[in-house]
């Protein structure tokens, strides 16, 4: 026997209705371990800057944001972040909820939830960055 | 769909250091994804809306209980990135045998309460100063 089931390789529980959709199983994976390895400096830098900054007045605290470097680890760090989290919610709930329609509605939730927060964030670092003083 | 492999039931499964820490890195994970983008988002969106509702948002998020979730947060953080760093170790087919694995599971819960204690130490120091 190998490190799984050639089946449970290939195959996502997300779609069970298309269990013809190779590699979505692999894939998802694979964007898992990505998206950790770019978090580890990602996090670290945000975590610890973000908290540095935890006495800025608004005008210290935009200007720190307004900084190129900073808008673009900031950036990439939402993308990033908000990525991982999906594909880390979305196997919780694969693994611990059994009922297919309850799954399907759960994943729906994680997905749409993970999508707004990603742009939420990402129009409030675009905004602070290029549109106000 | 049913014959797929199913987690360990965890009522039924002796706890056991491994098997705990496993628990807590999706624990951990549900935590900082939940708690993480309410913060994030509430601080990025006051900041975006002017210096009014930063400085409503700033009184709330330096507050003592605030400091206190955002100290536990930080906790969460720290298990969860150096507990990641020992399952990707895992993944490259480092560390698997018992005793390495033992030996890291120690080494993530004494790193991430170091870690989450230097943090918020250079954090107040620099508030202060």
């Amino acid at each position: 026997m190998g490190i799984c089931a050639p089946k449970g390789c290939v195959m996502s529980i997300s779609f069970p209705s298309k269990p013809n959709a190779t590699n979505t199983g692999t894939n998802h994976w694979w964007w898992q371990r990505v998206t950790a390895i770019c978090l580890i400096p990602l996090s670290i830098w945000f975590v610890v800057s973000v908290l540095g900054h935890i006495n800025d007045d608004h005008a210290a605290a935009s200007n720190w944001i307004k900084s190129i470097p900073v808008t673009v680890l900031l950036l990439s760090f939402m993308v990033t972040v908000f990525y991982h989290a999906k594909f880390g919610l979305q196997v919780i709930a694969e693994d611990y909820v059994h009922d297919p329609s309850t799954l399907k509605t759960i994943l729906f939730f994680i997905n749409a939830s993970m999508i707004l927060a990603g742009l939420a964030s990402v129009s409030a670092i675009v905004v602070i960055s290029f549109i106000i003083p | 769909m049913d014959k797929t492999p199913l987690s360990p039931h965890l009522q039924v499964y002796r706890p056991q250091l491994t098997s705990v820490l496993s628990i807590t890195h999706r624990a951990t994970g549900v935590v900082l994804s939940v708690a993480g983008t309410a913060i994030i988002l509430y601080w990025l969106i006051a900041t975006a809306l002017g210096a009014d509702t930063y400085s409503e948002a700033k009184q709330i998020l330096g507050s003592l209980p605030a400091k206190i979730v955002l100290f536990g947060w930080t906790g969460a953080f720290y298990y969860h990135l150096l507990n990641g760093i020992r399952h990707l170790l895992w993944d490259s087919g480092w560390g698997l045998d018992l005793p390495t694995a033992y030996k890291t599971g120690y080494g993530v819960l004494i790193f991430s309460i170091l870690l989450s204690i230097s943090t918020w130490a250079y954090v107040l120091q620099k508030a202060v100063s």
